[in-house]
Formats: C-alpha cells, structure tokens, sequence
C-alpha cells in the first residue's frame, strides 16, 4: 500500500529535478510568501477561537456550557471550500449585505463607505482559522480537563488574578496539545485549495494547479509541489516529534464536570465568546445555505443535482468498499514491528499532501501505466477511485488499527489452541469486536471521498461530475443559490462523520 | 462478511459495465453546460449517439497530453480558439475531413489545416454605467483610459485578458500595449477578481464606471428575469481599437482530436454543430454569432478579423507582458 501511495510522490520527484525550471525561484516567492502569511494569520486565528473556549469550558459554570463541549466541533463539519462561497457571495460589493448597508443609508457606490475586502487574505484566515479551530479547541479541552484545574486554582489561591493565571499557567501548561493542533492547522492551511482559490489568495497549492493547468509548465508545477510537500512533511515530522514530549504530569486526579462560578452577567459573556466561533464556522452558513436552499426547490430534482448525487454515491462509495477492505485486511494480517510501523506511517504522506499535488503525481503515475499496459486508466472512474483509496488510506487504516490493537493477543493464542485457522478467528471473533470501529472507518472515508474537492476535478471522468465539483461550478459562476442542496448534503454528511469522531473519541 | 463482498463486487461491475452499452462520443468541454447541453441533447435524440461531456475550466489539455493515445475523448470545444490552436500545436488533432464543413464556415473561421473550426463569434467588449459615463465619450479601447473612469475586469492572468492583450500586441506592437495595461492598472476601480459577469454587475452597482467582458454574457444576464435587474444601468459598447481595428473578436469553436477512436461519430457531430439549425440555436442561447452567418448584425461587423493564428503567435509574449507589469 505504501508503493500505491509513494509512487505518484516518486514520479513527481523525478519530474522536479528534470526539465527546464526557470520560472521556478520568482513562482516560489510570489507563491511562497502568500502561504506564508497566510499561514501565519490562520493560525493566529485558529489559536484565539479555539483555546478560549476551551480554557472556559474546562474551568467555568456558564450557559451552554455542555453543549459547547460538542457544538464546537462542528465547524470542521463544513469544508473550507464551501465557507468561502457562502461569505463571498453575502459580502461582496452585490452580495445581501453590502445592499442592505447602501440601501439603508443612501450610498451607491463603494467609495462612500468602508467595507472590509472579501476576496482577501484576511478573509481566508478568518474562515480557515475558525473552520479548523475545533483541532485546538479539542486537544486544548482534552488537556485542560486531564490536569489544568488544579494548576489554576492553585494559581489563583496563591494570589495570580484570573488573567495572569491564564496567561501564565494555563497556557504554557496546555501547549503541547494547541501546539499539536496548530500544526495541523498550518498542514490544513498550506494543502488547501478551494477557499484560497474562491477568495482569489494565491498560495503554493493555487501556483502549482495555475502553473500547470494555465501555463502548462509541468517541470516548474512538479519542483513546487515538491517544496510545498517538503514543507508538509517537516511541520508533520516536527508534530510528531511534539507528540513525544507532551511530558506535563499532575500528580493530583483530574477533576471533570464541577467547574468555578461566575457572575451571571460573565457567564453571559463567556457563552457569547464560544458561540463566536461556532456561528462565523457553522451556523451563519448553515443557515444561508438553507434560505438559498428553500428559494430553489426545484433544484433538488434537478437532474443535474440527481446526476451529481449518483455519481457522487458511486465514486465515494466504490472508494469507501475497497478502502475499508484493504484497510480491514491490511489491519488485520500485517504485524505490527518496526519496519512495518515506518511503511504504514508513510502512508500518511498520501493524506498530508495537498490534494492538487497528489493529482500530479497521481496523473503522471497513470500515465505512465496506461501507455505501458496501453489501457485507459486517466479518465476512467477507477484512477479517480484508486486516488481516493491511495489519499485516505492512513486515516481508515488508522482507525483500524486501533481497534485490532485493543483486541488483547489472548484472542489469537485461544484460537490457536482450539486449532481454528486465523482467518476462522477473523470472521468469528474479530470483526463482530471491531464492528463499531469499522463503522467508523466507512464513514469517515466515505464523507473524505465525498467532501474531495482538488483530486476530483482534475481526474474525474466525462459526464461525470460530483457534489464537489458540481458545487465548484456554481460557486466559481457566482451562482451560489443553484448550489445549495448539494452543499447541505455535504454538510449533513459532514456533521455525521463530526459526530462519529466524537464518538470515536470515547471508544 | 463473503455473500456482503460479493454483492458489492457485482454492484460495482454491473457500474463498470452499464456505461458502455450505446454508441457514446466523448467531449471536452471548456464551454460551459448551459450553453451546449440542450445541442448534445438534441443531437443524441436525432442520431443515437450519445455525448458524454467532461466541463473544466483549465487543463483539458493538459489532460490530454497526459492521457495520449489512450484518452477517450474525441472534440474539444473550446469558447476562445487560441486553445484550439494550441491543441494542434501540441499534436493533439486531426483534420476534419468534410465537405459539408468546409461549406458552411467560412475560411477566415478555421484551421488552415481544418483541425478546427469556429462555431461562433463575439467581442470583448466595454461595458459602462449609464449614469456616469457620457454616451458616445468611449469608443475606442484608449478612450477608456481618458478621464479619471474607475475600471473593472477579471484577473489579467484570465485567458481571455492574455488573448485581449496579444491582440493588442498584434495590432499596436508591445510598447503601445504595455502602455495601455499600466493605464488600465492605476485606473482599477477594484482588485480584479470574479468572472465576466460580476465585471458587468459591478458597473451596474456603480463599483465601476467601465468593465471590460465579454459580449454575449450582457446577452444572457438580460434574457434571465433574475439578472436582468444587473444590467439596467449598464451599456454595451463594441469599441475601435486605435481608430483603425476593430473590435476583438474571439472565435468559439472545436477541434477533432487524434485519439478520437469513433471518427465517423465524430464528424457527425461536427456536421450537426454547423447545420444551419444548431448555429441558430448555439448563437441564441449563446448570444453570439453564428460562424456560419451570412447577413451580419452591426455589432457584428465591427469584430475585427485577424486571423486567429497570427494573435496565437503572440500569446506566450502577452503572458510575459502581464507578469512584467502587473504586480
């Protein structure tokens, strides 16, 4: 499976060192310095709407306490793609609110009154770093609520005001789990290709799909998504390595639930402050997106939509079957030593890279193939789904994974002695157990495939458009309202794997 | 957990098969769906065939370099035949071999080799607001650039700015052109963005005061009752160029590509594309001219008429042009 996932790398890497790549170093700062930035901010963003409200939750008696606890992951329910289409097409210059604004007080044109830019690197950070919050929000709670609260009230007897004691204690306490999920903030920022392209920021994923796609420079599209990768692939290491050290230790048991009280007036406050993230995140576009919804019913028998829906079920599904069975199977049969725990880990690259990457690579791997076997494999549904399988191996394996790894050995040396074969213990004994996490890994592959966006416009075959796509055209032709049905699929499908994870959680 | 894999294996093949039952011609598209389902539709239920279409933006060709030989489309259909070209250049065609075609378009509108053809005409026009620029003050692409006008257009790196821009090149030489888009740059009423569309919508909100699109989207926004509110304020304007060219005209067209396996199905479609009945249709959902069109409209007359190849020439050097000068 690593060979499937690394060889469309590989192939990318050889193009990166070949061919004529002047264009390379200007492509690489014009790019390179957007992402950056963008980076930079997105994590700023990410960091506020994510560890207050954790800091709050775990600490404090206020409104909407419990429900918070969940409702602050569902912003991770929405792709970023599809946040960008709602507020672009709310607040640019002809969206609803700057009309409302003009008709109110009279003005006709923009240079009357200021209004923030929507198309903006600002903007993207702003929705980037809310739609992944709930990364901070939930390693930040996790950690809190382990050990934090002794810390600070042990701060606070001693003196340190409410403020300070966060500032002081509570945040250097907790970093290793918001720093754990600013990582995966950065990696999710720089492999992200819908929002950056609808707000028209142009990051090292927008270069290499324009470098490619508009100028039709391979050479220069292939260095930069190597440098893009690397880049990836050392925050990943660093991640990793961060992981390790999380070493904070609290001698004293860990206190859930109970919590300080506030003034009723704070309490109110607080409550507002996480409801922030969850109304720009989730419920502001959920709620556009069913208004524009209700305005077009007749969408939703649309064949195009049906069309798209179908296409959508068989290529995600097709995927989520194979996938899961490899998944199960590789689970299942490989042992876990050394070597194999690197090759397994590898195949994380497949998922950490950006989509427009692995596309690449992924094309060039078919090519190559296909003129050798002399069959069609790019434009066939079955290249599109083996990308879906390669892309999202690591997360259905790893689930799988560690529910195979919660079955103690015990198991296996009971059937050897009643000589069953090993695979009489799969069926009978295993699955049955691990039928909760292989739920799980269906559904977490299937809304990965589904949600897809970068991969599957470029490889998917003719006729055949998805949710994702289909939303991209109506979103790129600012006809977003055509659009909404099939958005809130995404997001209904979204908030089930968002629970399912939750769920996965507890497990 | 076996009768489960087998059901999903036969579910899956009987997918993989169903496709191929009936004679099917594959499309690529850079048009966009609206514009030609209805023919394809109409052209299936009139022949069998049926057309399978694969709609992008960028990279068709890119793909099709990719996918060589082996691919499985047979035309691509392109709204601007600088890309058509360009899909001969790269050895991705073959001649359409057909008296009827070579009737029914004109010279000027194809390949000389006929590895493609035009379909249909328009311009990349003006558009201004009504209320703030005085009617027949800009007629020509330099009157633009007169008073203190805020402009809109999409991003320069958009292929119909490089191709505007190339024929700017062609028709004025390079300083003149470089001249002109730096004019255009320090008169931006807003960073470019969107499409042609929201350039028109924004003249009508009065964000701008002149945007430059393309000629048949006005054309659309005005048939659709939901859009027509978008363009009460705005003006269409087909300018000169320097006094002496015309309005640039962007051919529509398709090409016939080599891996095409069914070449008879193929030209039929290619036959049905230029009889007089689909050009009548193409043009008019379209809002454009029809390629085959005897009597032209005035508007029509003021495209200019360059052939296509000498302002693909030019494209590499446009690109170039707009990297140097825009940021």
């Amino acid at each position: 499976m690593l060979g499937a996932v690394l060889a469309p790398i590989l192939l990318l890497v050889q193009l990166g060192f070949s061919g004529d790549t002047q264009l390379f170093w200007p492509a690489l700062w014009r790019y390179g310095g957007t992402t950056f930035v963008l980076v930079i901010l997105t994590v700023f963003v990410a960091f506020f709407a994510g560890i207050i409200p954790a800091f709050f939750i775990a600490m404090y008696r206020f409104p909407g306490r419990q429900f918070f606890r969940l409702g602050l992951l569902l912003p991770l329910a929405l792709p970023g793609y599809l946040l960008a289409y709602v507020y672009a097409d709310f607040f640019e210059f002809a969206g609803p609110a700057q009309s409302l604004i003009r008709d109110w007080f009279g003005y006709q044109y923009a240079d009357e009154y200021v209004f923030f830019e929507v198309r903006s690197i600002g903007m993207a950070a702003v929705l980037l770093g809310v739609g992944l919050s709930p990364y901070v929000f939930a390693f930040t709670l996790a950690s809190l609520d382990q050990h934090a609260r002794n810390a600070f009230e042990t701060a606070r007897v001693l003196g340190l005001g409410a403020g300070r004691s966060f500032v002081q204690v509570i945040i250097p306490l907790s970093r290793p789990a918001w720093a754990t999920g600013l990582l995966l903030v950065a990696m999710e920022t720089i492999a992200d290709f819908g929002t950056v392209q609808h707000l028209a920021v142009d990051t090292l994923t927008l270069g290499i799909f324009n470098t490619w796609l508009e100028r039709g420079d391979l050479a220069t599209a292939a260095r930069l998504a190597l440098f893009a990768g690397t880049v990836v692939l050392l925050v990943g290491a660093w991640e990793n390595g961060q992981r390790g050290k999380r070493g904070f230790q609290s001698s004293l048991a860990p206190k859930i639930g109970g919590g300080l009280a506030v003034t009723k007036f704070l309490g109110w406050g607080m409550c507002g402050l996480c409801a922030l993230p969850l109304i720009i995140g989730f419920a502001f576009p959920v709620v556009v997106l069913i208004t524009l919804a209700l305005q077009n019913l007749p969408q939703f028998v649309s064949e195009n939509f049906l069309n798209a829906l179908g296409n959508t079920l068989y290529l995600a599904g097709s995927a989520t079957v194979f996938g899961t069975l490899i998944a199960v199977i590789i689970a299942l049969s490989v042992p876990r030593t050394p070597f194999n725990r690197v090759l397994l880990q590898g195949t994380l690259l497949g998922y950490m890279l950006p989509g427009t990457i692995f596309a690449l690579g992924l094309m060039l791997l078919l090519k190559f193939l296909g003129s050798s076997l002399n069959i069609m494999l790019i434009g066939g549904a079955a290249g599109l789904v083996y990308g879906y399988i390669a892309r999202f191996f690591a997360l259905s394996h790893g689930v799988m994974r560690s529910g195979v790894e919660a079955i103690p050995a015990s198991i296996d040396d009971a059937g050897k002695l009643y000589g069953s074969k090993p695979t009489t213990v799969w069926f009978r004994v295993k699955l049955p157990i691990l039928r909760g996490h292989l739920l799980c890994a269906v559904i977490i592959l299937f809304v990965e495939a589904l949600k897809e966006l970068p991969l599957t416009l470029i490889m998917r075959p003719a006729g055949m458009e998805t949710l994702a796509t289909h939303l991209y055209h109506f979103a790129g032709d600012e006809n977003l309202a055509e659009a909404a049905p099939g958005a809130l699929i995404i997001v209904l499908m979204g908030v089930l794997a968002v629970s399912v994870l939750a769920w996965l959680r507890k497990i | 957990m076996q009768r489960f894999l087998s059901y999903f294996c036969a579910v899956f093949l009987i997918g993989m098969g169903s496709a191929q039952a009936t004679e099917i011609l594959t499309v690529y598209s850079y048009r966009q769906p609206f514009l030609v389902e209805h023919l394809f539709d109409k052209f299936a239920a009139e022949t069998g065939i049926e057309v399978e279409v694969l709609y992008a933006k960028k990279g068709l060709i890119e793909r099709l370099k990719l996918e060589g030989a082996n691919s499985p489309a047979d035309i691509l259909l392109s709204s601007n035949s600088l890309r058509l070209l360009e899909a001969k250049d790269a050895g991705l065609t073959q001649a359409i071999t057909s008296a009827a075609v070579a009737e029914k378009i004109p010279t000027a509108l194809r390949d000389v080799d006929n590895h493609w053809i035009g379909l249909t005409r328009r311009g990349r026009v003006l558009y201004a607001n009504r209320n703030t620029v005085t009617e027949g003050s800009v007629t020509d692409y330099w009157d633009i650039l007169q008073s203190d006008y805020r402009l809109c257009l999409r991003p320069w790196r958009h292929a119909y700015n490089v191709s505007l821009v190339a024929y700017l090149m062609e028709s004025v030489g390079e300083a003149k052109t470089e001249e002109w888009i730096r004019g255009v740059q320090a008169r931006l009423g807003r960073k470019p963005q969107g499409n042609d569309r929201a350039q028109i919508r924004a003249v009508n909100a009065g964000e701008c005061d002149i945007a430059l699109a393309n000629s048949y989207y006005f054309g659309v926004m005005q048939a659709d009752p939901k859009q027509a509110g978008d363009t009460e304020n705005v003006v269409s304007i087909f300018p000169t160029l320097a006094q002496k060219h015309g309005t640039f005209g962007f051919v529509s067209g398709l090409a016939l590509l080599k891996s095409a396996d069914n070449r008879e199905a193929a030209i039929k479609l290619v036959e049905f594309m230029v009889s007089s009945k689909a050009q009548k249709i193409y043009a008019e959902v379209n809002h454009e001219f029809p390629a085959s069109g005897a009597d032209k409209s005035p508007d029509e007359a003021k495209l200019d008429s360059k052939p296509m190849a000498q302002i693909f020439a030019k494209r590499s050097a446009a690109l170039d042009l707009i990297n140097r000068v825009v940021d």
